[in-house]
C-alpha cells in the first residue's frame, strides 16, 4: 500500500477545514465573553457544550471525505483499500488533534469564565470525589472516541449514498425520516403503547454508562468503538466495490 | 517487463455488454493507437486496467502483477481519462505536486515547461480551466509522470490544431526521449495515424484487429478510377469498401495489388488507416 502520501493527503484535507472551524469557535467565544462582560454584566453566565460543535463539525468532515478523495486516488493509482486504511488512521489523528485543543481551550475557557464540558455535564457525580486528573483522562478518552465515531458515521453515510443510485438516495432520504418520526412513533402509540421508545430510551442510557450498578463512562467509549467498527466495516465493505461514476 | 496484459475480460451496463472475453497485450515500449466507434468499450477497458471500473470476469495484469485493487502494479500506470478525477478546487500546481507525491517519479520541471508551452497557468484552479486547458493539463500530467504505461483517453478534445499539433510532436519527443507504453484511445485516427506503431480496434466490445500500423495498413490497398474500370478489376476480390464521386469510383481491397490487370484509368495507393476503420467497424 502506498499508505505515506494517501495519509498526507487525507490529513492535509482536513486541515483546513479544521482551522476555519477553530477560527469561527473562537470568534464565537469572543463575541459571548464580550457580550456577556460589557453587555449582560451577568456573573453566573457561562459557556458550555462547545465540544458539541466538534462532534457536529467531524460528522461533516466525514460525510466530504469520501468522492473527491476516492478519484483523486484512482487517478493517482491508489486502491480502496488504501483509500480506507489513510481515511482510518487520519480520523484518528485528526480525533486526537481536535480532543487535544478542545481540552485546552476548555482549559483556557475555564480562566475567563465558568465553562462545563457536555462530560461534565453528564457525569459529574461520579467524579465528585476523584482527582481532577482522572476526570480530565476519563473526559479525553470519552471525546476522543465520541469524534472517532462521528467522523466514521459520516464517512459511513457517504459511501452509502456514493453507492446507491437517485431513486435509492430519493428513498433513504426520505424513507428514514419518515420510519423515525412518523410510522415508528405512530406504531408505538397505537400497537406497542411506548414499549419500543421506552427500549430505545433504556438502550440509549446503558450506551451513555448509566445503569443500576452505578455511572460508568467508559460503556459509552465502548460503544463508540462499536459503532466506529460497524460504520468502518460497512464502509469498507461499500468502497470495496465502488467504481468511477462519470 | 510483461506489458499489461488483458485475459478475457467481460463487462456489462445492465443488459449492454461493454467488453466481451476481450484478450490483448500492451507490451512496453510501443504507442498503442485504440480505435473503436463511440460506446465500442474502448473507456471501458482502459478504465478496467486502472482499477476505476470492475470487470465481470477476466484479469489484467501488469508486469505479472494483478492490477486490480494493487497499488503496486497501479504506480506503474497513468490514465488521462475524459472526466476530471481531480477536485474542482485546486488548483494545477497543487495537483503536480500531489501526483509527485503519489507517483515519486513525476518531473515537475518538465511539467513546469510544457505548462509555458502550452500558455497554461499552474496559479489557475482546475474548475476555472475551458475543457481545451483542462485536456492540457492532463496531457501535461500524463507526459510528466514517467509512469512506464500511459493510458490517453481521447486527449485532444477540446483542443484546438495547433496544441493537437504541439501535443503530438511532445509525445513523440517524449517518447524518443524516454521510452515507455503510450496507448491512445482517440476519434481522430487521421491525425494519430503518423504517431502510432501498433493498432487495437475494438467493435461491439470485442477486439477486430490488434497488430502493427504498418502490417494493417500492407494488408489491403486503394484503387481509384474510372467506375467501370474498378467494376471489372474488383470482380472476384475481397473488397471493405467503396466511394463513389461522380464516375469515380474508389475501392478498398484486401490483398496484394493485381497489376497486371491493365488499364490506364486505375490508380494504386496504400489504405487509409481513417477508411480502413470506417470499413471495418461499419455495422
Amino acid at each position: 500500500m502506498n499508505l505515506k502520501p494517501a495519509i498526507k493527503y487525507q490529513l492535509r484535507d482536513f486541515v483546513k477545514g479544521v482551522g476555519i472551524f477553530y477560527l469561527v469557535i473562537y470568534l464565537i467565544i469572543l463575541f459571548l465573553y464580550v457580550l456577556v462582560a460589557v453587555q449582560i454584566n451577568d456573573s453566573d453566565s457561562n459557556i458550555s457544550g462547545l465540544e458539541t460543535a466538534t462532534f457536529i463539525f467531524l460528522f461533516v468532515a466525514g460525510l466530504n471525505s469520501f468522492k473527491n478523495t476516492f478519484k483523486l486516488f484512482l487517478q493517482n493509482g491508489l486502491s480502496r483499500k488504501t483509500l480506507f486504511v489513510s481515511f482510518s488512521i487520519a480520523a484518528l489523528a485528526i480525533a486526537f488533534f481536535m480532543d487535544v485543543v478542545d481540552s485546552i481551550n476548555h482549559l483556557l475557557l475555564q480562566v475567563i469564565m465558568p465553562s462545563q464540558s457536555i462530560f461534565d455535564q453528564i457525569y459529574s457525580v461520579k467524579y465528585v470525589s476523584q482527582p481532577s486528573y482522572v476526570r480530565f483522562f476519563d473526559k479525553f478518552v470519552w471525546f476522543l472516541f465520541l469524534y472517532v465515531a462521528m467522523l466514521f458515521l459520516g464517512y459511513f453515510v457517504t459511501s452509502l449514498y456514493y453507492r446507491m443510485n437517485k431513486w435509492q438516495k430519493l428513498a433513504i432520504s426520505i424513507g428514514v425520516p419518515v420510519f423515525l418520526f412518523m410510522i415508528l412513533p405512530l406504531i408505538d402509540t397505537v400497537l406497542t403503547h411506548g414499549a419500543i421508545f421506552t427500549a430505545i430510551q433504556n438502550f440509549l442510557i446503558f450506551a451513555m454508562g448509566f445503569s443500576s450498578g452505578g455511572i460508568n463512562p467508559y460503556i459509552f467509549v465502548l460503544t463508540c468503538i462499536v459503532s466506529s467498527v460497524i460504520f468502518g466495516g460497512l464502509s469498507l465493505l461499500l468502497g470495496r466495490r465502488a467504481m468511477i461514476k462519470e | 517487463m510483461n506489458g499489461i496484459e488483458v485475459k478475457a475480460v467481460s463487462k456489462s451496463f445492465q443488459h449492454v455488454k461493454a467488453l466481451n472475453s476481450v484478450t490483448l497485450t500492451f507490451k512496453e515500449n510501443k504507442i498503442y493507437g485504440l480505435l473503436g466507434r463511440n460506446g465500442a468499450g474502448k473507456s471501458t477497458l482502459l478504465n478496467i486496467i486502472t482499477n476505476r471500473l470492475f470487470s465481470d470476469s477476466g484479469t489484467v495484469l501488469v508486469d505479472g502483477e494483478r492490477a486490480s485493487e494493487n497499488d503496486t502494479a497501479q504506480q506503474k500506470i497513468f490514465l488521462m481519462s475524459e472526466a476530471t478525477l481531480y477536485p474542482d478546487t485546486m488548483r494545477v500546481s497543487d495537483a503536480f505536486n500531489w501526483t509527485k507525491e503519489f507517483y515519486g517519479f513525476f518531473d515537475s520541471g518538465y511539467a513546469e515547461s510544457l505548462c509555458k508551452e502550452f500558455g497554461l497557468s499552474p496559479k489557475k484552479k482546475i474548475k476555472e480551466l475551458s475543457t481545451g486547458y483542462r485536456s492540457i493539463f492532463k496531457i501535461v500530467t500524463a507526459l510528466s509522470v514517467n509512469a512506464p504505461y500511459i493510458l490517453l483517453d481521447e486527449p485532444v478534445l477540446g483542443l484546438d490544431a495547433n496544441h493537437r499539433d504541439l501535443f503530438y510532436k511532445l509525445l513523440l519527443k517524449n517518447y524518443a526521449d524516454n521510452p515507455r507504453t503510450f496507448v491512445i484511445s482517440t476519434h481522430l485516427i487521421e491525425e494519430v495515424s503518423s504517431v502510432i506503431e501498433d493498432i487495437v480496434i475494438i467493435k461491439e466490445g470485442e477486439i477486430i484487429k490488434n497488430q502493427s500500423c504498418e502490417e494493417l495498413l500492407k494488408a489491403g490497398y486503394t484503387v481509384t478510377g474510372a467506375a467501370s474500370d474498378i467494376d471489372r478489376y474488383t470482380a472476384g476480390k475481397n473488397v471493405i469498401g467503396v466511394d463513389v464521386l461522380g464516375g469515380l469510383k474508389s475501392a478498398y481491397i484486401l490483398g496484394e495489388p493485381d497489376k497486371s490487370v491493365s488499364s490506364g484509368s486505375l490508380e494504386f495507393s496504400r489504405l487509409d488507416l481513417q477508411r480502413l476503420f470506417i470499413q471495418l467497424t461499419n455495422s
